[in-house]
């Protein structure tokens, strides 16, 4: 349970942090330790040369200090210098982060504009989306309401376009407009 | 230029009432009608200022000079090293690569960068003499911090952080004229001819 916090000013960091001990002394925070007792005693005591001279009764209780689980939170990665400008402008603009050039852009034959060879032309897309939204509309305006829509096949005729032999049982939707030049007639 | 004539309409009215030409001893009234009133957009930048630029005329033997063309944008709501990126893809290319390079880019700010361009184009056809819009070129492409605001963003427990809010300006320039050939790559023998040459220049310094 690590929280991120940013503050803005080392002022503030300790401020905040004195306010989180005392939440922690004072037991606000009960599940930080899993319910047991908050192990103040050191981290980690290993047993060495007496640098510190405390008397000989401490050096029994140094070595068997195993570090629990939960001082193990402690130890997070954290950077130990600070970047300087070169550092990060040599991994900013590595060959590898900047931006590839497109070498998949083509012009579209019907209209002109530029399109990518996997993928449709944007303007021809939307022009044969808009019509098919009126063609919708049209739809809409012959069923009246929803689940209405019949089992027969549709068929869109255009302005001066007659029903054929072959559209004999099928839905007709008329369009009021001369038929696209992309949209062929069977 | 309403901006002009509302604050100039305003100044009049405040000073109606005080009625200056009464305080000059001599008799000529106060021209009410000229005051310059500062109510301009703020500071111009230098970027915009560049287009003021006027050249003399050129000699019948000099060289023609390529038309430039300063455009720029001002506070896009875009990081301004998220802008680098896109200003690093275009700077050298003409200005119909350019454009198509940002039409197929997912970034945000390519579709600002291509308004600009497409502003940039019509301003040179129009205003700077320039005689076909595909013959130009991005010589310069940079973009700038704009300004930062700082915000509050609330985390879980009462806590909060301190975010900004960050800007970017958009600067580029086009020069008219096919784009020029890119630098061939440094290589290892040029390297060492400009190495043999520093040590050639070498001389002796404070001597006879």
């Amino acid at each position: 349970m690590a929280v991120l916090v940013f503050v803005s000013s080392p002022l503030r960091l300790r401020a905040l942090l004195q306010r989180c001990w005392g939440r922690l002394e004072r037991g606000l925070w009960p599940g930080v330790f899993g319910g047991q007792s908050p192990p103040w005693g050191p981290a980690l005591a290993v047993q060495g040369p007496a640098l510190v001279p405390q008397g000989v009764n401490d050096t029994g209780e140094g070595s068997a200090e195993v570090p629990s689980q939960l001082e193990s939170v402690v130890w997070m990665a954290a950077p130990k210098q600070r970047r300087s400008i070169e550092v990060n402008r040599c991994r900013r603009r590595h060959p590898s982060k900047l931006l590839e050039v497109k070498r998949n852009i083509d012009v579209c034959p019907e209209c002109g504009n530029l399109k990518q060879k996997h993928l449709l032309c944007g303007y021809c897309y939307a022009k044969v989306k808009e019509e098919t939204r009126l063609i919708r509309v049209e739809i809409h305006k012959k069923e009246g309401g929803p689940f209405n829509a019949p089992t027969v096949e549709t068929v869109v005729l255009y302005e001066g376009e007659k029903p054929t032999e072959k559209d004999e049982g099928k839905r007709i939707i008329e369009r009021a407009r001369k038929r696209p030049s992309w949209f062929v007639q069977n | 230029h309403s901006l002009f004539l509302s604050g100039a309409a305003w100044a009049r009215g405040l000073l109606s009432w005080a009625r200056p030409e009464r305080w000059l001893a001599s008799g000529s009234l106060f021209p009410l009608s000229c005051i310059h009133t500062s109510t301009s957009l703020q500071k111009i930048g230098k970027w915009e200022k560049k287009n003021r630029i006027v050249y003399p005329p050129q000699l019948p033997g000099e060289p023609r000079r390529p038309a430039e063309i300063y455009h720029c944008r001002r506070e896009i709501k875009y990081s301004k090293d998220k802008m680098w990126y896109l200003a690093k893809l275009i700077k050298g290319m003409s200005i119909d690569q350019a454009l198509a390079q940002l039409e197929f880019s997912d970034k945000k700010g390519a579709k600002v960068i291509k308004e600009v361009l497409l502003e940039a184009q019509e301003m040179a056809v129009r205003k700077h003499n320039v005689e076909f819009k595909s013959n130009l070129h991005i010589a310069e492409s940079l973009a700038g911090r704009g300004r930062y605001v700082k915000r509050l963003r609330c985390h879980g427990k009462g806590m909060f952080g301190m975010m900004k809010i960050s800007r970017c300006h958009y600067f580029v320039k086009l020069v008219e004229g096919p784009p020029p050939p890119p630098e061939p790559p440094r290589t290892g023998f040029d390297q060492a001819k400009e190495y043999v040459q520093q040590l050639r220049n070498r001389t002796l310094v404070h001597t006879l």
